[in-house]
């Protein structure tokens, strides 16, 4: 998997104070990242530096092939940059706002049948009429997500796009971007709740005050939160005798009481869980529930993130 | 889609919000009312054809050169504050898309009411063969100033972040009406005699309008430019010193112009540019670290090009053609260059300091280092010593001597610069 952003020692500082450091990440295509930190963590200058619409202090980063301080624009038309604060010409209509940017992107004619595919994709044909300034949040919203996917751009740059949605509203545009990762696109993703970002993202970058604190896979984040895969089960009647027959397994290790059951450290894989899972109803365990118990992407945040004052 | 609008999405974007139906046909009535209006009451003067002309001309200025020039002065300073800005700056519009397209479509609505007007004025030109002689020559002024207004709004819009409050009006209509006095005069005199201009007889209803619209264009190039750093389009060295020359020889072209006084508006302008674009401590690091020539070149602040111009003119004028003497008419443009010299790094030093309005400081500074000199030696019948502390030549004194003084300012100045550009380089290690 060619890497679609690659950054080396990137740096931006603000009247001398850097707001983003020895940045060295790589992202490959396809993935699905989320970008995540505290507030001034340097997530916003980051992307915005990604989206060459900031040039870096110094370092070095490549964005779908193109140097971002060499070729701007060669940055601009592969991406979709959707930002944490953004406008809309809210005397247009959305058809009229797409019809505008299909034109500034110098897009092939006849428009209509792009804005009618990104209207569709968004869900917001029905609104397509309506002058902006009378769409509610989440709608603007899936417009500004319509404008930047209007050029199909190979990766889309989100900051922060769920802050200040209603939790319906949230809802339909996680479903949205998990559509989007289904068509292949690269995209990278700025948020603060991380509980929605776990459903659909491959990837997890985490930053904070401007540096890079970890950045690899979900099952990575989720290995580091929980120290190791841990699972968890619930069983019907006594629970000793559960424990009795997890001992017998080498994979088990580090049991410990949990409601109606036992959560316990396991290092085998998959196939080991299956057969330990055979094993347990083999010996009479009544299993209710036999699950994965792994910290989430919010416990690897919290035990990753350095604490305040240490 | 109109290929304009295909060229110009921001003429495709204005059609819909600055001309929609309902605004056209309230428009379009009001410019009947307003034109029969003048029609009537001129009928009731002496010379009815000139007075119809008047009122619908002047109706086309008000429309056009002073609305148009509020509207282009909002234009980039409104998309700033809506935050659309970002949104712009990512499609491939080039800066020269983007500036074009907002001269062409913010005064939209200013040239649809101009043109209702336009009918009336011809029909004033139809009845008076004086004016239609002077029809071609006042419509070509009133393109050229329009031109330069809308230019110059747009480029008070390009250095602007808000829009709020007015500003953007406030300043639009300002500069309207500051043309209007590039306008007014010709008006009065489209017939006029030629005159000299760089050893040629211009006539004068040509030259006005070539003076006027290169200003606009030189207006407008520095808006584009503008447009292009938000862009992050590469800058080129040579664009500021080429205005600069071109003011040089702007003055020297006029037949009665002393050479020695030709540095006064390139100096004016340079100071501008220092105060409007004082280089951020992070491009001047930026500047400084780069070591490709060309790039260095590139990346070499707007004053400093500027003072350079200026100094190599003032070296010309000074020295060329040599005599044993510097008389004192012939100091002028070195003193200028020098005091230059001092104003321009002494704002760019402001620029180092952690004051969140470095211009607005070092205005004040400046100010000071001229008015109080001024004050205390007037006041103490000292006017002899103003030199100083000022670009002003004295009698008195020998050459050396008059021009000591500057150059001791330029020395200081430029080490302080280097001493504050050197501390904050090493700060930010």
């Amino acid at each position: 998997m060619p890497d679609i952003i690659f950054t080396k020692a990137l740096r931006r500082e603000y009247a001398s104070t850097p707001a983003v450091e020895g940045m060295d990440l790589a992202i490959g295509e396809g993935s699905v990242a989320a970008l995540v930190g505290p507030n001034g963590a340097g997530k916003t200058t980051f992307l915005k530096m990604i989206a060459a619409l900031l040039e870096p202090t110094s370092g070095f980063a490549r964005v779908a092939g193109h140097d971002v301080r060499e070729s701007p624009r060669g940055v601009h038309a592969a991406v979709g940059y959707l930002p944490d604060f953004f406008g809309l010409y809210e005397e247009l209509t959305a058809r009229q706002c797409l019809r505008y940017f299909h034109l500034a992107y110098r897009l092939p004619e006849p428009a209509d049948r792009r804005i009618e595919e990104v209207l569709e994709l968004v869900n917001l044909r029905d609104a397509a009429d309506k002058p902006i300034e009378s769409l509610s949040r989440g709608m603007r919203q899936r417009l500004g997500l319509a404008r930047t996917l209007l050029h199909d751009p190979k990766l889309l740059l989100l900051d922060e796009p769920a802050s200040g949605l209603d939790p319906g509203a949230r809802r339909e545009l996680q479903e949205l971007l998990r559509r989007l990762a289904s068509t292949g696109k690269t995209i990278v993703v700025s948020s603060h709740i991380l509980t929605e970002l776990e459903d659909y993202c491959s990837h997890v970058v985490m930053l904070d005050r401007g540096r890079l604190v970890f950045s690899g896979t979900v099952a990575e984040a989720r290995a580091r939160a929980g120290g190791g895969r841990r699972l968890r089960i619930r069983v019907l009647g006594p629970v000793e005798a559960a424990r009795a027959a997890l001992a017998g397994d080498p994979a088990v290790s580090e049991a410990a009481p949990a409601p109606d059951g036992w959560a316990f450290r396991f290092s085998g894989d998959d196939e080991s869980a299956a057969r330990l899972l055979r094993s347990l109803i083999e010996k009479g365990v009544k299993i209710s529930s036999f699950a994965d118990d792994s910290g989430s992407i919010s416990d690897g945040y919290m035990k990753m993130m350095p604490r305040e004052g240490a | 889609m109109n290929p304009f609008a295909r060229r110009f999405p921001e003429l495709y974007r204005a059609a819909l919000t600055e001309c929609p139906r309902g605004r056209l046909a309230l428009g379009a009535g009001t410019s009947l009312a307003l034109g029969m209006c003048f029609w009537t009451a001129a009928g009731w003067a002496q010379d009815p054809a000139r007075l119809l002309f008047q009122y619908s001309f002047w109706t086309q200025v008000a429309a056009f050169v002073i609305y148009g020039a509020i509207r282009t002065s909002a234009s980039i300073a409104d998309e700033r504050e809506a935050k659309t800005w970002d949104l712009q700056r990512l499609t491939p519009l080039t800066s020269g898309d983007i500036a074009g397209g907002k001269l062409l479509g913010a005064p939209l609505y200013g040239a649809f009411l101009a043109a209702l007007m336009l009918p009336f004025a011809l029909i004033a030109g139809l009845q008076s063969p004086a004016i239609l002689v002077e029809l071609p020559f006042i419509y070509l002024q009133f393109f050229a100033t329009a031109f330069l207004a809308l230019s110059l709004g747009l480029l008070a819009s390009a250095y602007s972040d808000l829009s709020r409050g007015g500003s953007a009006t406030t300043s639009g209509a300002m500069i309207g009406l500051g043309c209007l006095y590039t306008l007014a005069p010709s008006m009065a005199k489209p017939g006029a005699a030629a005159f000299v201009y760089c050893a040629i007889d211009v006539p004068y209803a040509l030259w006005m309008p070539a003076a006027t619209a290169g200003f606009g264009a030189w207006a407008f190039a520095a808006a584009k430019w503008r447009v292009g750093r938000d862009l992050l389009e590469p800058s080129r060295f040579w664009r500021f010193p080429a205005f600069v020359l071109y003011l040089i020889l702007f003055v020297l072209g006029f037949e009665k112009s002393s050479a020695y006084y030709a540095l006064i508006l390139p100096a004016a302008a340079t100071l501008t540019a220092a105060l409007a674009e004082p280089t951020t401590p992070e491009a001047w690091r930026r500047w400084l670290a780069s070591t490709e020539p060309l790039e260095k070149l590139d990346r070499t602040p707007a004053w400093i090009s500027g003072v350079a111009v200026c100094l190599a003119a003032a070296v010309v004028v000074s020295f060329v053609p040599a005599t044993a003497g510097l008389d004192t008419a012939r100091r002028v443009p070195l003193l200028l260059a020098l005091f230059l010299i001092r104003d321009t790094a002494f704002i760019q030093c402001c620029r180092f300091t952690n004051s969140r309005r470095p211009q607005i400081l070092a205005l004040v500074f400046l100010g000071l280092a001229y008015i109080l000199p001024a004050i205390v030696l007037a006041t103490a019948k000292a006017s002899s010593l103003m030199y100083l502390f000022m670009p002003l030549p004295e009698k008195g004194a020998a050459a050396a001597v008059n021009l000591l003084p500057a150059l001791a300012w330029a020395l200081v100045s430029l080490a302080a610069l280097a001493y504050v550009s050197g501390r904050s380089t090493s700060t930010s290690k």
